[in-house]
């Protein structure tokens, strides 16, 4: 019989491992203010173009990122609905940490009073 | 159209307080606020709201989200109300019988659909959770005066951290951690440990034959160990990606741990030189802005 079960990772688990990377935050980060080239955030970071250019592939993959053309630019908007799936995940094991807590508290405090009892039986003559 | 049978949950607890007690923790607001909810709006029969929300609300954290209206109301017996839960109706009845000098609370909670986006197979659990920590809580609360814990639900954090005060010595608090036999009375099914670094650490959940449906497999490995202070394990899924679950044991005087667990979401954060801020930080800005731009 099974009594518990652990979150499982989000339906999208690859915006968690997007966003899990400190250089595609920055990209992000500096798309946070508006929509920008690929060449804008790289100078940004000091990160060369082709990196940003994969990041970028990889980000819009996931929904972090869609593209807008504008004549012969491409440039880069952020969509941060996706990042609303790791609250759920978040909210998930948040909740189930606190559960396993409070049932870790009563043992260890049953076995704390089973201790000071033994204790205590123990000076009796 | 075909119709989604509801998702049945039901548990009985033991609280050590009689009936009217009981009662009166669960309906009274000013309680409510104490023990349950950050805020707390209710009335005192059906039709009246039975309205909860805040921080500590999963899936509830604004008053516009909460739509809780009570269904069925018999003083010191008896309590049900609805409960857009998630985005999902679903219908809790609680009801009150005296054992002993106590009280044995059967609460019985359905969901017509997966709560907050959760996966369908995990509602159930989720339910679990949600009601052994609300029922540990009013335990604690009816005995010394406060919860246990109340967690912190507020968006926008990077890691799930959550810490619990244990009236025991840090060594009972970490065989609870490191023993198989006492992990399975609480966390375990068939725990497994061998107790050193890069040891085996598992709550056995992967191998119960039910299981084997299931992504996740739970900790696998101990990455760090500082006996009766720090215990540091990874955390599987079968999909392959891996984080990590740190446990840190403090002393508050010799009879008293503070314990404290975090969930790293994020095992392979690559830190870019340049830019330093951290994945809470920068989930709050995204979604500050974000938020900006919707209302313009």
């Amino acid at each position: 019989m099974v009594t518990h079960l652990t979150p499982s990772e989000p339906m999208s688990e690859g915006v968690f491992r997007a966003v899990s990377d400190g250089t595609r935050r920055a990209i992000l980060d500096g798309l946070a203010s508006g929509p920008r080239t690929a060449g804008d955030i790289a100078s940004d970071f000091d990160i060369s173009r082709p990196g940003v250019s994969k990041h970028l592939r990889l980000l819009s993959e996931v929904g972090l990122v869609t593209v807008e053309k504008s004549g012969r630019e491409r440039r880069y908007r952020l969509n941060p609905e996706p990042l609303s799936e790791i609250d759920v995940w978040l909210t998930r094991y948040r909740l189930m940490w606190s559960a396993k807590l409070v049932g870790l508290k009563e043992l260890a405090e049953e076995r704390a009073r089973e201790a000071k009892q033994n204790d205590a039986k123990g000076d009796t003559p | 159209m075909t119709t989604v049978k509801p998702i049945v949950f039901e548990k009985t607890f033991e609280l050590p307080a009689p009936p009217e007690r009981v009662f009166r923790a669960l309906t009274d607001a000013g309680e409510l606020s104490r023990w349950f909810a950050e805020h707390a709006d209710v009335g005192d029969q059906a039709g009246a709201p039975y309205k909860f929300w805040g921080r500590h609300t999963a899936h509830t954290l604004s008053e516009r989200q909460a739509d809780q209206a009570i269904t069925a109301y018999e003083p010191n017996s008896s309590l049900a109300f609805d409960w857009t839960w998630g985005g999902v109706p679903t219908r809790v009845a609680i009801s009150l019988s005296p054992s002993g000098d106590g009280t044995t609370v059967t609460v019985h909670h359905e969901a017509d659909g997966a709560i907050g986006g959760h996966n369908l197979s995990e509602v159930n659990f989720v339910m679990l959770d949600f009601w052994c920590l609300s029922m540990g809580n009013l335990k604690h609360y009816i005995t010394s005066g406060a919860p246990a814990l109340l967690p912190d639900h507020s968006p926008g954090q990077g890691d799930v951290v959550c810490s619990i005060e244990i009236d025991a010595p840090r060594s009972i608090v970490w065989k609870l951690l490191t023993d198989p036999s006492e992990l399975d009375r609480w966390i375990g099914q068939g725990a497994k440990i061998d107790l050193r670094v890069g040891g085996e650490y598992s709550y056995g959940w992967a191998d119960q034959a039910e299981m084997q449906e299931c992504e996740c497999v739970g900790p696998r490995t101990i990455l760090e160990l500082d006996p009766e202070r720090r215990l540091v394990h990874d955390w599987d899924y079968k999909g392959g990606s891996t984080h990590r679950t740190e446990w840190t044991l403090d002393p508050l005087g010799a009879d008293r741990t503070r314990l404290t667990v975090r969930q790293i979401g994020a095992a392979s954060e690559t830190e870019f030189s340049g830019y330093t801020n951290g994945w809470g930080k920068f989930l709050l800005e995204v979604r500050e802005i974000a938020e900006h731009d919707r209302r313009a």
